[in-house]
């Protein structure tokens, strides 16, 4: 009995371990890592430097390969590199009380081993000093990505019309 | 004879006065608590009696062995409790959609910053219909927007100087206070598509997000 025990919490314990291997080692999982390690990036205190706005786009280039190709829909800017992205961004003026991106309900297609597709809601809050009124914008963004050097990277993203305008 | 039996005997064996028990140990087939004498100190035992004595502890109670219990049946109020937190899951997890709304698309009749809930059984046995307001997901159901429905499928949708026309009818709508001059070419719906707008139509047409979206988008109706 005490054998058929321990190989049973050997059994278990082996099970355990793989599951968690296996959660940890799940490309998914690191691309919504990645994903939020974006948003956080785009993210931007309320007192921002010229050094940490540098310090910023240089951790954003990180995240994008050199040729991303960016589309705002139909109605909005359409980038073909990293560095016309990071111009756009370093150029955009958000809420002056800072702004806070967050990424939601992030779904993951693995389309090979090295490729893959991410559809999720991009959320901006942001507040304004003067008023303290708060605003608040969330758009569906689709993404492509791929691993490069063992990061993954943002091949592609582009605006998903939830409403579809005419 | 439980702990409790033996101090309230040691009681009248030590003073010999009635004493008025209070038995908050659970029985099951007792009677209820009446005033101890010598000869009834014992819980009387009567067939067919199933209901336990009502003790005087409610709600959070210490029982002898120190262990803090939660009214006079811990397993009942367990029992209840599980059933509570699934049916709680059940109603928020399938049911309704917490929202909290944010923004001035829909006013007067939806301010921001207030609480609702999106039925999302609501559509279950019937399509969505035109005046409805309607919670569409994103990506997912963390943010949904909140528009209601003008336009139905089939219908031919166009607006001008802010007037909704449906088929070339203009639409009547009572929830619009005032109106900008918005203006938008007709389009024609698909059989799967809704026609959504906000309430608030005095504001500039460029900064509320309107049109046509699919009928899996639409999670369900606000519930008031």
């Amino acid at each position: 009995m005490p054998a058929l025990r321990t190989l049973l919490a050997s059994l278990v314990l082996a099970a355990a371990i793989w599951l968690a291997w296996q959660w940890w080692s799940d490309p998914r999982r690191a691309i919504a890592r990645r994903l939020d390690g974006v948003a956080d990036a785009l993210s931007a205190p309320a007192v921002e430097g010229q050094l940490d706005r540098f310090a910023r786009a240089a951790r954003l280039s990180g995240y994008f390969a050199p040729d991303v190709r960016v589309s705002a829909g139909r109605s909005g800017p359409s980038m073909a590199s990293r560095d016309a992205l990071l111009a756009t961004l370093a150029a955009w003026k958000g809420p002056a009380g800072g702004w806070d991106v967050q990424v939601a309900d992030v779904e993951v297609t693995m389309e090979s081993v090295t490729t893959a597709h991410a559809h999720m809601t991009v959320r901006i809050a942001g507040v304004e000093p003067q008023t303290g009124a708060r605003s608040f914008d969330a758009r569906e963004v689709a993404a492509r990505l791929a691993k490069a050097d063992g990061e993954w990277v943002i091949t592609g993203a582009e605006l998903v019309e939830t409403l579809q305008q005419p | 004879m439980n702990s409790t039996g033996i101090l309230v005997l040691s009681r009248l064996v030590s003073d010999g006065t009635p004493v008025r028990i209070n038995w908050t140990q659970r029985f099951r087939r007792v009677a209820p608590c009446r005033v101890a004498t010598e000869r009834t100190a014992r819980p009387v035992v009567q067939p067919g009696w199933t209901r336990p004595p009502r003790a005087d502890t409610r709600g959070v109670a210490r029982n002898q062995t120190g262990r803090v219990v939660f009214g006079p049946h811990p397993r009942r109020t367990a029992l209840r409790a599980a059933v509570l937190i699934a049916a709680v899951c059940v109603i928020f997890g399938a049911v309704l959609l917490p929202v909290r709304l944010v923004g001035i698309s829909m006013e007067p009749a939806y301010r921001g910053g207030g609480l609702n809930f999106a039925n999302r059984l609501a559509f279950a046995w019937r399509p969505p219909a035109r005046g409805d307001v309607v919670a569409i997901r994103m990506a997912g159901l963390h943010v949904v927007y909140v528009k209601r429905i003008v336009g139905l499928p089939g219908e031919r949708v166009a607006i001008a100087a802010g007037i909704v026309a449906i088929d070339g009818k203009p639409l009547v709508e009572p929830a619009v206070v005032s109106r900008a001059p918005w203006s938008m070419p007709p389009v024609t719906l698909a059989a799967d598509e809704y026609f959504v707008i906000g309430d608030n139509r005095a504001m500039a047409m460029h900064d509320h997000d309107f049109g046509r979206v699919r009928r899996d988008r639409i999670v369900g109706t606000l519930l008031f």
